[in-house]
């Protein structure tokens, strides 16, 4: 698939690389997919807290969370750099720092690579080998698996979203010191939770990737007659899966009507979506998955069962 | 209650997506191999099977089967009732 025409929104003021300290911070922060890693640290201080026994030490926390911000904005800058060319195409990227030509390529590089660098030298310290591996194994599946195959096959996603799930497992091996059934249950929450929620994202933003040459579901299937279903289908199996945690006796059982409650209202947003494939429901069902997880997860950390 | 509620939302899973790959099933057989229809097909075919595994796989944990290891006891398998006995 072939780009046809760059996004509308490409400005004319392109290509004039940025000078003053103030928009070369904000275009470096912008680099970093700020909404993003904050979603990511979330699941990794929930998987630090989950899988810590006894009380979190603080210092030691918030060097993990360091560690992880610096692992998950270098991520971010490394996709954006890999992605420069078909950001352009799209709607919702143009305006990124690289294919407005604000920053050079090479400090795009540079910058990640020495985010990726101290994240890991940070974890190895804090949070020790096991987290550091996990962490190095989530940046190299983004950048060098999921980023390239988004040109290639719709599968992409869910490649994809193994690293979108790995951030709490780092946390609880962190915390934990090695990783049991329990990080791996969290691991598939999150696993299950990305995909009604990126499906909405390409459906709402499917001419964009599919203007950018990038086959999403929702691009190969533009009745949204396959993206309705793996929604709905995905939706249906986080809410057993959300409900395990207060089942085994990870967490006490305010979680397990919290996620019961939130599973039915992700579903219910899955299926409005799934049944009429309008904007606006695949915007509700957006926002119902934003708001999922930081609760699904903080309930979690608040009713945990101590060790 | 906690317990019944879960095996009954997995199997109402495994139901759904029983009927989704028998379904997907019959519609490749029905598309002529190599198109862009069939392609698509395969592919939700492969989405589709993927949650399966990551549930059954979650389930077997849960009943206590396979060799998950716990980082504590769990409290399906606390005692329901533990006999204190003096000595003799």
């Amino acid at each position: 698939m072939n780009p046809p025409n760059p996004a509308p929104t490409l400005s004319a003021a392109a290509h004039e690389p940025a000078t003053a300290p103030a928009s070369l911070a904000r275009d470096l922060l912008e680099l970093t997919k700020p909404r993003i890693t904050t979603m990511a640290v979330i699941s990794v201080a929930a998987g630090y807290t989950l899988g810590s026994r006894g009380p979190v030490a603080l210092a030691l926390a918030g060097a993990v969370l360091c560690a992880a911000t610096l692992l998950a904005s270098g991520a971010s800058a490394l996709n954006q750099w890999l992605e420069s060319e078909t950001d352009q195409w799209m709607t919702r990227t143009a305006s990124r720092p690289l294919p407005q030509g604000r920053l050079a390529s090479s400090v795009a590089l540079g910058f990640g690579v020495l985010l990726v660098a101290s994240g890991l030298v940070l974890m190895t310290m804090a949070g020790g080998a096991l987290a550091a591996s996990i962490g190095l194994v989530t940046v190299a599946l983004y950048v060098l698996a999921y980023t390239p195959l988004k040109r290639t096959t719709p599968l992409c996603t869910v490649i994809g979203a193994v690293p979108g799930a790995l951030p709490p497992l780092m946390g609880w091996a962190a915390g934990a010191g090695s990783l049991t059934a329990e990080a791996w249950l969290l691991f598939a929450i999150l696993f299950l939770w990305q995909m009604p929620h990126f499906l909405a994202i390409a459906w709402l933003y499917r001419d964009d990737y599919a203007r950018a040459g990038q086959p999403m579901l929702p691009v190969v299937d533009p009745s949204g007659a396959a993206t309705a279903r793996q929604a709905v289908l995905y939706a249906a199996a986080l809410l057993p899966v959300s409900l395990l945690p207060s089942v085994l006796g990870i967490a006490r059982e305010p979680y397990f009507a919290v996620a019961l409650v939130s599973g039915v209202a992700l579903l219910v947003a899955s299926l409005r979506m799934g049944l009429t494939r309008s904007m606006a429901d695949a915007r509700l069902l957006l926002r119902v998955s934003i708001l999922y997880l930081p609760v699904l997860l903080g309930t979690m950390v608040w009713a945990r069962q101590p060790f | 209650m906690q317990a019944t509620t879960f095996w009954a939302l997995s199997a109402l899973f495994l139901l759904l997506q029983i009927a989704l790959v028998g379904w997907l099933l019959r519609q490749r057989r029905a598309l002529l191999p190599g198109s862009r229809e069939a392609a698509v097909v395969q592919t939700e075919l492969v989405w589709t099977l993927v949650p399966a595994a990551l549930v059954v796989a979650l389930a077997l944990m849960a009943a206590g089967l396979g060799r998950a290891s716990w980082s504590r006891p769990r409290l399906v398998d606390a005692p329901a009732r533990v006999e204190a006995r003096g000595l003799p």
